[in-house]
């Protein structure tokens, strides 16, 4: 049995940005996440930085979160950041006077944004469509979901603070209407333990009702299921957002490599079992080729949906999807239901992360008595890297390597240099459409990372491994021997976790229903579908 | 306007098991077949096994289809073992054993019940490759299915030319072209094979060797060997390939490869040609008739989405109408996206539509 002060429940996003705030803090926590970290909604979204654009007109407070909160993290994590810009591109079906509404808005809220003209605008993005009346700039930008997430965590780490995947809380242990600890299980091993604790946040995103439950409150949140589209090249340069009340398919983020598009707004049941019709599919993609009309000829990855936790409380509760706040909820269950020790924090977005944990953990340190003031505004996410290890690297791998792995590892750089001049074979490069080499891949897998890869998608959720166009088919294969070397896994586990990981793969591109990524997903299916007997379960 | 040079009996398009198939058939009956293609098809990915199920149709062509191609392999010096009937366990990079009725003799050496000592053997440096990994579950997979050989994994290091890294094809190309290459990996596997009735490892023995190298390094050794296709390109698959081509030319056989098809030209229901997107400007030939054997994702060639195929293998219109009077299709085009035909269909409406297409009277579909 362990013991802390607060335990965290969810390690999206949120729930690491506590585990920071509270690690600065200086009060001990516990981050329990029931799967992998940045496994729920986090991971499941644009990965857009808003500049607050999207909601001006219609919800100027979590607008105006956004202005501060966008310049925030450019500033503690720029190596999350992809500072793009953004436009908000006024195409001529649009209503003119929503134009104007945007404009006046924007600088309502100190939102910096210039109109340019639509050559102008056309000089920047040549894929945008001819048609285009102009656009707005603004400071949106792409944020790597996966990083932000992790170094929030690592640096949390750094400072005394600890976490735990697959850990699915079962119980949360009262006594006397006060929380006492929290049960859970390892959902790998099936293990159970137990954390004895003076406080549990509950910043479970999707999953938050459920968690409530445990502490018999309910939590009323409306599961809002949106699907996104991974496209195999970049067609823009800026994130693209269609200047219109939002709505289907109107913002295009360039990610490194690719560009996601998205996203539909659906009402569904809860954040599990999400499914994609193919109407969806072609209504996205039919709506993002009037923004961009290389959209209807483009390639696509991979389609995954995620849900956004709506906090519904009774008086909004027949707004649909879009019309209920992007603002967070704080929710204190002692005032609320007399429950002592358990706050929930639902609701929100990504860009506004680090503004919720800053008021859970001031609500919370208030409860213990403590008065220390929040940093996390100011405290760079990350330590700089190592200038040495840098120039190592150099002369080691090829120059994008370098950067992607500088970007992804910072100070860290120095474990990859080192394991690479003591095994040379180690700059080998085994995921090539995100460049990953086999020492990034040892790294993760190993001991001495402190939020090591439990299975395959977890060194995907690190490394970016297998997220290219084969779609881990040929470095999936190479990510599992190399668990099995590292003893990550013996041989039953490491093929049990590859065929857990095809499949994973699998789903993502089983709604797509045409072009060359159908072609690669047999390819894929040919390659294993064979050896693992998918058809005749009995054989294996 | 008939440009004798660029006329033929038959156009085969796609180089896959099908139309390689398809095109021997025809070449067999007498015809000038031109084969066009993108490249080796479905070759490169895997190593040509031969899985006979689901084969719903034209069962009682399957007999003759198989001993067309068997033949056709033992004379391009690659020849396959096996039989319709036959059901062998062969093993898989991931440790596991894939039921097969055809494959190639290298292959089907792996079955356990081959041999009770089996050294997995892996090469130092190939990391796509963990012999330890493969024989731990082969030896799992080899109980679970009641035989009782063993699996020892073993490690051997092979030379390396300047500047390359170790990888399959170069391994491969090294076999073709080095004999100092193929000494040295016989030296290599000497006292392994001393301890071993089988050895199996990644696929290297050439691209394009016959099966005659295989053999006398099997011999050499007093052991089988077992190759498997590591992750693409296949070895085996590759040099199948070569050695299928090598023999058609040798036959006849035309080929047009690495030529995208622009257009088929279809006038009144008939079949007249193909423009193919050659360098420079477009090739154009034309034939008597056509077996379309352009994979899975080909049917847009016929300007639909989707097709059925009469009795003879001839793709309709919806209404039941032919597309082209002289126009059959084979392989894996035929499948719809849930059916599972593989090798067996392609070798199958291979040999029928090449039959066909030479006027001979078989019958895919039975009445």
């Amino acid at each position: 049995m362990e013991k802390t002060q607060v335990v965290i429940i969810g390690g999206g996003a949120t729930g690491a940005g506590i585990l920071w705030d509270l690690a600065l803090r200086g009060i001990p926590a516990i981050l329990l996440e029931q799967k992998d970290l940045a496994n729920g909604a986090t991971g499941r979204c644009h990965g857009l930085l808003h500049s607050g654009g999207r909601y001006v007109v219609k919800d100027s407070e979590a607008a105006s979160e956004c202005v501060s909160e966008n310049k925030i993290i450019k500033h503690i994590a720029p190596h999350c950041v992809h500072d793009t810009g953004g436009l908000f591109v006024q195409c001529r079906q649009d209503d003119p006077a929503f134009f104007e509404q945007w404009f006046t808005a924007c600088k309502k809220i100190g939102l910096p944004s210039e109109h340019l003209t639509a050559d102008e605008t056309l000089a920047l993005e040549p894929n945008l469509s001819g048609d285009i009346l102009g656009a707005f700039t603004c400071p949106d930008a792409h944020v790597d979901v996966f990083q932000l997430t992790l170094s929030n965590i690592e640096s949390g780490v750094a400072r005394g603070a600890s976490f735990k995947t697959y850990a699915e809380v079962t119980a949360i242990d009262m006594d006397g209407g006060r929380v006492k600890g929290v049960r859970y299980r390892d959902t790998l091993t099936g293990e159970q333990d137990y954390i004895a604790c003076e406080m549990v946040i509950n910043a479970a995103g999707g999953w938050a009702e459920k968690v409530a439950e445990l502490a018999g409150v309910e939590v009323p949140l409306r599961c809002d299921k949106g699907t996104l589209l991974i496209m195999n090249h970049r067609l823009s340069a800026r994130v693209i957002n269609r200047c219109r009340k939002p709505g289907d398919a109107d913002i295009l983020v360039p990610a490194g490599p690719v560009c996601i598009l998205g996203t539909s707004s659906i009402t569904v049941p809860g954040p599990e079992g999400l499914t994609v019709s193919p109407e969806e599919i072609q209504h996205l993609l039919d709506l993002g080729a009037e923004l961009v009309p290389a959209l209807a000829e483009a390639r696509v990855l991979r389609i995954f949906s995620g849900v956004r936790p709506l906090y519904v409380p009774k008086a909004v509760s027949g707004a649909g999807g879009r019309e209920i706040s992007r603002g967070f909820a704080l929710l204190d269950h002692e005032s609320l239901h007399n429950v002592k020790g358990f706050v929930s924090i639902v609701g929100g977005k990504l860009t506004t992360y680090r503004r919720m944990a800053e008021a859970v953990v001031d609500l919370v340190s208030k409860k213990l008595g403590l008065d220390i003031p929040c940093t996390t505004h100011e405290v760079l996410l990350r330590q700089a890297h190592d200038e040495a290890a840098l120039r190592k690297a150099h002369k080691l791998l090829p120059l994008p390597v370098v950067e992607k792995l500088d970007k992804r590892l910072g100070p860290n750089l120095a474990k990859i240099v080192s394991a690479i001049e003591a095994r040379p074979e180690l700059a080998e490069v085994v995921c090539e459409c995100e460049l990953v080499t086999r020492a990034e891949l040892e790294y993760v897998l190993g001991t001495a990372t402190s939020i090591p890869a439990k299975t395959i998608n977890d060194v995907g959720r690190r490394t970016r491994l297998g997220f290219g166009p084969c779609q881990g088919t040929f470095c999936g294969y190479k990510a599992m021997l190399a668990g099995f070397q590292t003893h990550r896994w013996n041989a039953a586990e490491a093929s049990e976790q590859f065929e857990n990981y095809l499949d994973e793969r699998w789903k993502g591109q089983s709604w797509i229903n045409q072009g060359k990524q159908v072609e690669q997903l047999y390819l894929s299916h040919d390659l294993f579908g064979v050896a693992y007997n998918f058809h005749d379960q009995e054989g294996r | 306007m008939r440009n004798v040079r660029n006329h033929f009996d038959l156009i085969v398009a796609g180089a896959g098991i099908a139309g390689i198939t398809s095109a021997a058939a025809a070449a067999s009956r007498g015809l000038k077949v031109a084969l066009v293609s993108t490249g080796p098809g479905s070759f490169v990915l895997g190593a040509g096994c031969v899985e006979v199920q689901n084969t719903d149709q034209g069962l009682h062509l399957l007999d003759e289809s198989m001993n067309f191609f068997r033949n056709l392999t033992t004379l391009a010096g690659c020849s396959f073992r096996g039989g319709i009937d036959e059901i062998r366990y062969v093993p898989t990079i991931l440790g596991s054993f894939q039921t097969v009725s055809f494959a190639p003799f290298s292959i089907w050496n792996g079955a356990p019940e081959a041999a009770a000592q089996v050294a997995v053997v892996g090469f130092k440096g190939l990391s796509s490759f963990d012999a330890n990994f493969v024989a731990e579950r082969l030896a799992y997979h080899a109980a679970k299915l009641g035989k009782g050989s063993t699996y020892i994994a073993r490690e051997i290091e092979l030379s390396r030319e300047e500047d390359t890294v170790a990888g399959t094809l170069q391994f491969g190309n090294r076999f073709d072209r080095d004999l100092s290459f193929r000494q040295e990996l016989l030296a290599a596997l000497k006292p392994i094979a001393a301890k071993a009735s089988l050895i199996i490892m990644p696929g290297i023995f050439g691209l394009k060797s016959g099966q005659d190298k295989i053999e006398a390094l099997e011999s050499e050794l007093g052991c089988l060997l077992c190759e498997l296709p590591t992750l693409p390109p296949s070895i085996p698959g590759m040099r199948l390939f070569n050695r299928l081509e090598a023999y058609l030319r040798c036959s006849g056989v035309e080929f047009f490869t690495g030529f995208p098809i622009q257009k088929l030209e279809i006038e009144n229901a008939h079949f007249t040609g193909v423009l193919l997107d050659a360098p420079a400007r477009p090739l154009r030939l034309t034939a008597d008739s056509v077996v379309l054997a352009t994979g899975p994702f080909s049917s847009k060639l016929l300007g639909t989405s989707s097709f059925s195929v009469n009795s003879d293998l001839r793709p309709m219109e919806s209404s039941g109408a032919l597309i082209a009077g002289n126009l059959y299709a084979a392989g894996a085009i035929l499948r719809n996206s849930s059916a599972r035909g593989g090798n067996a269909m392609a070798i199958l409406t291979g040999y029928a539509s090449g039959m066909l297409a030479a006027g001979v009277g078989v019958q895919y579909a039975q009445r």
